[in-house]
């Protein structure tokens, strides 16, 4: 009860504070627009949004979740006291989240734009935007069943699911507030723009096949808008139109000298993947293991992770260059582009196979008979950041009513993952194979005002290893995945554009899909209020399927000033 | 070591391009602008080839000693700007009124430049969004084509992707941000996209406005507003030179739709429009300046007769330019209601700056994504 009531002061605490912030802001505005900073070379806008979500399905936790590991290959998937134990030693969130507020966020962003000089053709500009949010779930929620361990001496899930949910989502890390800084110099020759920026390649949307440049931060998943989730990196990025008479084609030169990783989930987060539960669970029972020798006193686990050096070799650069052609139906648009960049997130290296009462194995076919009974365990587990040669292309083009667009990514010597148990060939758990994505897509307006948009999305591995897996859960991996996407819009003309309603259908052939309906209302010019949902059906490992006990019902009210 | 050697020699290029682009700064290439009757022989050729339609058009011209067809051509020849080389408008406002009084209201910034005919490229042209946050930073890229078939080709730089999204043209019937234009209504329309009659002459029942418009050396016309509406009174004036007006703002605006007998405008031509291509509208009724051929007023009937919308225009004199045989005019006001919902949006140039030194560069994808923030 007691709790009950520090909630609900919590909330109100909270929703004070940001209609404070929204009412301060407002009055230093002038109208509906920027506000009026006095000088007309300094502009500053932005808005404070906040997101609030509740879960409508439960989580069922993770004990099914080692079905699909072969951890001994020759027992089958029944009962094995390998996956008993992992179960018991992971972070589970066995909770009856259903019905329970899953965030409460609270963003804030602010752009400012100081325009040094501005003349017909020549313009030097600062950038920079502040942005941070909160999400005060950690402060409001109470105990919704966080519950794992179990075993003695393992890690116990004290505490409650919904904060640990959320929890590195509570107070962002002072270095994401300032988010861009760059200066842009712009004349006719060129657009040079030097600082902490985003940069965005491709044309498709929701995937990312040529939009490599910069990171990503992932812990909510895709669910993110672009402009909060992409990571800016220090960078260079000049776009040289080097033909007078043909100023629609540029060379574009980017140059990252910044390393950042993908922001991933933390063990345990809503958000986090099903192969990232694999790696957490199984670092935490190799670790239990060691610590406790219960594999015998030869046995030694090792986890090791390194980011790349921040030096000079390490940088990453991209040529693209981009053009239109005049057709007889309608301007091509085109770009070729190669990319070397690092794979922003880690893959995962096994070394070293060991078997208790045996010693050190290569593999599950080491002792035929005797090594597939059991556990594997790994004795080493490297985290290591990768090297990608990406060449890319996309076009868009119309033709008749129908707006076309594509992209495709040929990435050379990509690391796939491989079944380490049951590849005869040696230990790794990686092998350099070439890969080729490509999307299709379509835009296309029907009766006056409905937007239609389709994409076809097809990830191909050339040369397909055998025993390809998704990653540590050793769950098999096709070398042809296909997605399509599906997005319709529509404002309602009796609300004169001001409402409207528009759905995300994503489709994935191995049986998963996402559904994203959403309303939207514009209340004022400054005000917009949205309700909609996240629906996820599928199968754990899955891209999408593996969040189908994640599904959430959302509002959205944001003010931009 | 490979890595190094490659990157050190795109640091070297990098720095030869920047070194090259400082010291070479670019004069770029000089346009000539279109004369209307230039513009109006590139379309000679009719694309409709009903010859009850060609039979009357030639009628006309024998009658009225021009065709409905050639009067709605000259028409958009002021639509988009023909007569200049190029065309700023560093401040717009797009203020959308609701019937129930509220006001919301855009500001944005265009630039146009008028290509030779030879380039088979009509015109190039960009938009951005001032305000609200919403839109802000939104921007477009437009190009029309000379060609009566070829359609125009439009992108959109989105700044919350930081990328660049193509439209179709079959966009077209789209609302313009929300405004109660549609993409088409801003220009976009060929002149066999409709068969055109002329109806009748009659003089345009408006009123010239002394105390909305008294600059030195414009004109305009304008069509009577409500002298009791009441709301606030606004001014915007931009900074930069060029032709600007200032003048207080009334919100709400009220039109009105009763014709002033005792003063009317100038002699027009009343025009009969019949699309020949799927859209909103089943008829449009134009006023065409019988003298100048723009447009001064549209009214938008659906397939049961009924007024859906109308579309009224004013423009202003901005003197002569060199070589060009009479005035020069560009437009000032739009004002469009939607009469099913009530909702009118008005367009207003605040000021304009015609013949500035905007260059191509200005109408690429790569200086849009290269600008946008």
């Amino acid at each position: 009860m007691l709790q009950n009531k520090k909630n609900i002061f919590s909330i109100k605490l909270h929703v004070l504070l940001l209609l404070t912030a929204c009412l301060s802001i407002a009055c230093m505005c002038q109208g509906a627009y920027a506000m009026d900073t006095g000088d007309p070379r300094f502009e500053v806008w932005g808005y404070f949004q906040n997101d609030t979500a509740w879960h409508y399905t439960s989580n069922p936790g993770l004990k099914d979740i080692f079905k699909y590991q072969r951890v001994a290959p020759g027992l089958g998937n029944f009962g094995h006291p390998a996956a008993l134990l992992i179960n018991n030693l992971s972070r589970q969130n066995i909770v009856k989240h259903r019905d329970s507020l899953e965030k409460f966020e609270n963003s804030f962003n602010i752009k400012m734009l100081y325009k040094v000089k501005d003349c017909q053709n020549e313009r030097l500009s600062i950038f920079g935007r502040i942005y941070t949010k909160v999400d005060s779930m950690y402060d409001l929620t109470n105990d919704q069943g966080w519950r794992s361990g179990g075993l003695p001496g393992a890690l116990h899930g004290a505490g409650n699911a919904g904060r640990y949910y959320r929890n590195d989502l509570h107070w962002r890390a002072s270095k994401q507030i300032p988010r861009e800084f760059y200066v842009d110099y712009n004349i006719p020759q060129m657009d040079l723009r030097i600082g902490k920026q985003m940069i965005v390649w491709g044309e498709i949307d929701g995937f990312r096949l040529l939009d490599l440049v910069n990171p990503f931060d992932l812990r909510e998943f895709i669910l993110d808008d672009y402009e909060d989730s992409r990571i800016p990196q220090w960078s260079v990025d000049l776009k040289w139109r080097f033909l007078e008479s043909k100023p629609d084609q540029y060379l574009e030169f980017v140059w990252i000298p910044d390393f950042e990783a993908n922001q991933i989930m933390k063990e345990g987060s809503q958000w986090e993947v099903d192969e990232l539960k694999v790696y957490y669970a199984g670092d935490r029972t190799f670790s239990y293991v060691d610590k406790y020798n219960l594999f015998g006193g030869n046995y030694h686990y090792k986890n090791k992770y390194k980011e790349p050096a921040e030096t000079f070799e390490n940088s990453n650069f991209g040529v693209r260059y981009g053009g239109v052609k005049q057709m007889p139906g309608g301007a091509l648009s085109y770009t070729l582009s190669y990319l070397y960049t690092w794979d922003y997130s880690w893959a995962p290296f096994v070394k070293g196979w060991f078997m208790p009462g045996v010693g050190n194995v290569n593999s599950h076919h080491s002792i035929p008979g005797v090594t597939d009974l059991f556990l594997l365990a790994p004795t080493t587990i490297e985290r290591k950041y990768t090297r990608n040669h990406v060449l890319g292309a996309t076009f868009n083009k119309v033709i008749g009513k129908w707006a076309f667009r594509g992209e495709g990514a040929l990435t050379l010597h990509k690391y796939v993952a491989v079944d380490p148990l049951l590849n005869k060939s040696g230990q790794s758990m990686e092998k350099k194979r070439n890969t080729l994505d490509y999307c299709l897509g379509f835009d296309r307006t029907v009766y006056t005002d409905w937007f239609l948009s389709g994409q076809i999305i097809q990830n191909i591995v050339l040369d397909a290893p055998s025993h390809m897996v998704k990653g540590l859960s050793l769950k098999e991996k096709k070398a042809l995945n296909t997605f399509f996407t599906f997005v319709v819009s529509k404002p309602f003309k009796r609300f004169n554009d001001q409402a409207g309603l528009s759905a995300l259908i994503a489709y994935g052939t191995e049986g998963e899909y996402w559904m994203s309906p959403k309303l939207w209302w514009e209340v004022t010019q400054n005000i917009k209020a949205s309700l909609g949902a996240q629906i996820f059906l599928g199968q754990h490992y899955d891209t999408l399927g593996q969040f189908n006990r994640q599904s959430q019902i959302y509002t959205q009210l944001k003010y931009s000033f | 070591m490979k890595t190094t050697r490659g990157l050190l020699f795109s640091i070297i290029a990098l720095g030869i391009l920047l070194s090259f682009a400082l010291v070479a700064p670019s004069e770029g290439t000089e346009v000539t602008p279109v004369s209307a009757e230039k513009y109006l022989e590139l379309y000679k050729d009719i694309a409709i080839k009903d010859p009850a339609y060609i039979a009357q058009l030639e009628n006309e011209k024998k009658q009225y000693g021009i065709s409905a067809r050639d009067i709605q051509i000259i028409n958009l020849y002021y639509m988009k700007f023909m007569q200049f080389k190029t065309w700023d408008v560093p401040f717009c406002r797009l203020p959308l009124l609701r019937e129930d009084g509220q006001v919301r209201e855009r500001q944005v910034t265009r630039q146009q430049i008028t290509m030779p005919p030879e380039s088979g490229i009509e015109t190039k042209g960009n938009f951005a969004f001032l305000s609200p946050n919403e839109v802000r930073g939104m921007k477009a890229l437009m190009v029309t084509y000379y060609s009566p078939t070829k359609e125009s080709d439009y992108w959109m730089y989105v700044p919350s992707l930081r990328k660049i999204r193509r439209i179709s043209a079959a966009d077209r019937d789209d609302s313009f941000f929300g405004s109660d234009c549609t993409w088409a209504d801003a220009a976009d329309i060929k002149a066999d996209e409709e068969k055109h009659r002329i109806l009748r002459e009659a003089p345009y029942p408006i009123q010239w406005d002394e105390k909305i418009y008294d600059e030195p050396g414009t004109a305009s016309w304008e069509h009577v507003f409500d002298p009791s509406c009441a709301g606030k009174e606004g001014e915007a004036v931009d900074k930069l030179q060029g032709l600007q007006h200032k003048y207080p703002f009334k919100f709400p605006l009220n039109p009105g739709r009763k014709a002033r007998t005792d003063n009317l405008g100038p002699m027009c031509y009343v025009v009969e429009s019949i699309p020949q291509w799927p859209t909103y509208y089943a008829k449009k009724i134009t006023w065409y300046h019988k003298d100048y051929k723009f447009s001064l007023c549209q009214d938008y009937y659906d397939e049961k007769g009924r007024h859906i919308k109308y579309f009224k225009r004013t423009y202003i004199k901005i003197g002569e330019q060199p070589g060009v045989p009479g005035p020069t005019w560009s437009q000032n006001w739009w004002f469009l209601k939607t009469l099913t919902t009530g909702h009118s949006t008005f367009h207003d140039v605040i000021s304009q700056v015609p013949n500035k030194p905007i260059q191509e560069y200005q109408f690429t994808q790569s200086y849009l994504v290269g600008t946008g923030r």
